[in-house]
């Protein structure tokens, strides 16, 4: 438990910097966005509080909102995100994904399978970055366009989970 | 009461989500045209000397001495030009010739950062108050226009770029002299929208498009881009234009502030007649 506290305190504190130090500031190829900290979000431990799950969620957008001055962007499409996870495990019960029955860790495609897993992520990544972008545009003026960010920027972002769950794999559980 | 603790409790979630929710939006769109005033006089200081190191390892030290010689020097021929200044020889009953008063001086400045990929961009400057800078004066760089500068700290600025949602440019078209205004739609960072041309105007492919001079921020005649399409229909009164920027906003790194040394004048003048 001890160890996991830290481990997701580590995985915020460097994600939220990679994320508003460096990653904001890089241009990709065809105007797409290239978000690393929804990962924080998807890898939290199961056992935590939902409340407190959209808490960290808001709190890890804010610190980006702060690194990057566009104070609110990040916060609202994050806590978003959250709470996509929390209604995702709530409506999906947890046998048809996981193992267990009562789920503790963090999720990974150890415990619910690389399928389920990538389908979990993908329904977080898809509602964080539907967030931001219309968010962002504010009309659908440009509607296919924002899709287009939404979903190019999407892939970008679970490729970067695939590559990360699978770098950092050890014992069976991340990092 | 039990009962409906026990479904307050089990929805707890949805009660926090709103609540955090509504306070991201607020924070969002309060500060939704431009990074708030209080976090951005905060972090300006601080995050611009970080971005300028990062700007400075950027520009080779050899050509920085070089660059900076050349970009002196354009500033100074920039105000020499004869759109930066303002004839007296209305004032004059005798001499008719060469008598012109300074109008715009050229301020140089570095772009320390630059956003291009939102639907409201901005830039930072490594120019501010100490220099002179202040809210509300145009920027150029060498092959176009940049924007107008928002907020000032000490030592850096920021600019609304024309690519903003709200950027609005008082533009001309070279050859036919008809002005018109320019906007953003905000897809491409080097496409922009001419409206407001009359339609019994025979536009030209190419044709280029420079600043009007009507407004105090940008002297006229500074190139802004060409003509790429006519996007209106038939029948319609005004022409709508999109044009090709001749900057490449994504290579731009310096660029000069436009100080108007009559702008007071011509406020209080415009204020006048915006009173009768």
């Amino acid at each position: 438990m001890q160890a996991s506290l830290w481990s997701n305190i580590i995985r915020f504190v460097f994600l939220v910097l990679l994320q508003g130090l460096v990653l904001e500031h890089v241009d990709f190829p065809g105007s797409l966005h290239w978000m690393v900290y929804p990962l924080f979000i998807i890898l939290l431990p199961f056992q935590l509080p939902a409340p407190a799950l959209l808490l960290c969620a808001f709190l890890a957008g804010l610190s980006v909102d702060f690194l990057c001055d566009v104070p609110g962007l990040n916060a609202a499409s994050a806590t978003l995100a959250a709470f996509v996870r929390i209604l995702y495990f709530k409506w999906r019960p947890a046998t048809d994904v996981l193992h267990d029955s009562d789920p503790v860790g963090t999720p990974s495609p150890g415990k619910m399978g690389w399928g389920g897993f990538l389908y979990y992520s993908c329904w977080v990544i898809l509602f964080f970055h539907l967030g931001y972008f219309f968010l962002d545009a504010f009309s659908f003026q440009h509607f296919f366009y924002t899709l287009y960010l939404t979903v190019g920027s999407s892939f970008l972002c679970l490729v970067s989970l695939v590559l990360a769950v699978t770098l950092f794999k050890s014992k069976g559980d991340m990092r | 009461m039990n009962q409906l603790l026990q479904i307050l409790k089990r929805n707890l979630y949805i009660l926090v989500f709103l609540l955090l929710e509504t306070l991201s939006l607020v924070l969002y769109f309060r500060n939704n045209q431009q990074p708030s005033a209080r976090l951005y006089d905060m972090a300006a200081g601080l995050k611009g000397a970080f971005l300028s190191i990062g700007g400075d390892v950027r520009t080779k030290a050899v050509l920085k001495a070089e660059n900076e010689a050349l970009q002196e020097e354009n500033a100074w021929l920039r105000a020499c030009l004869e759109t930066s200044r303002i004839p007296l020889w209305h004032l004059s009953d005798t001499v008719m010739d060469s008598l012109y008063s300074q109008r715009f001086i050229f301020l140089e400045a570095r772009v320390v950062h630059a956003t291009l990929n939102l639907a409201n961009n901005y830039f930072v400057l490594d120019a501010g108050s100490s220099q002179g800078v202040e809210a509300g004066m145009g920027v150029v760089s060498p092959h176009g226009i940049v924007g107008i500068v928002d907020k000032v700290s000490e030592h850096f600025c920021s600019v609304l770029p024309v690519l903003h949602s709200q950027s609005l440019v008082s533009v001309r078209l070279a050859d036919l002299g008809y002005s018109g205004s320019l906007s953003w739609p905000g897809v491409r960072y080097d496409e922009a929208l001419l409206s407001d041309i009359p339609s019994h105007a025979r536009i030209r492919i190419g044709e280029e498009v420079i600043t009007s001079g009507l407004s105090a921020v940008y002297p006229g005649g500074i190139p802004v881009g060409y003509v790429e399409e006519v996007v209106s229909k038939e029948g319609e009164d005004f022409y709508r234009l999109k044009i090709k920027f001749s900057e490449d906003y994504h290579r731009i790194r310096n660029v000069y502030i436009v100080k108007d040394l009559y702008k007071e004048e011509l406020e209080s003048c415009r204020q006048v007649s915006g009173q009768i």
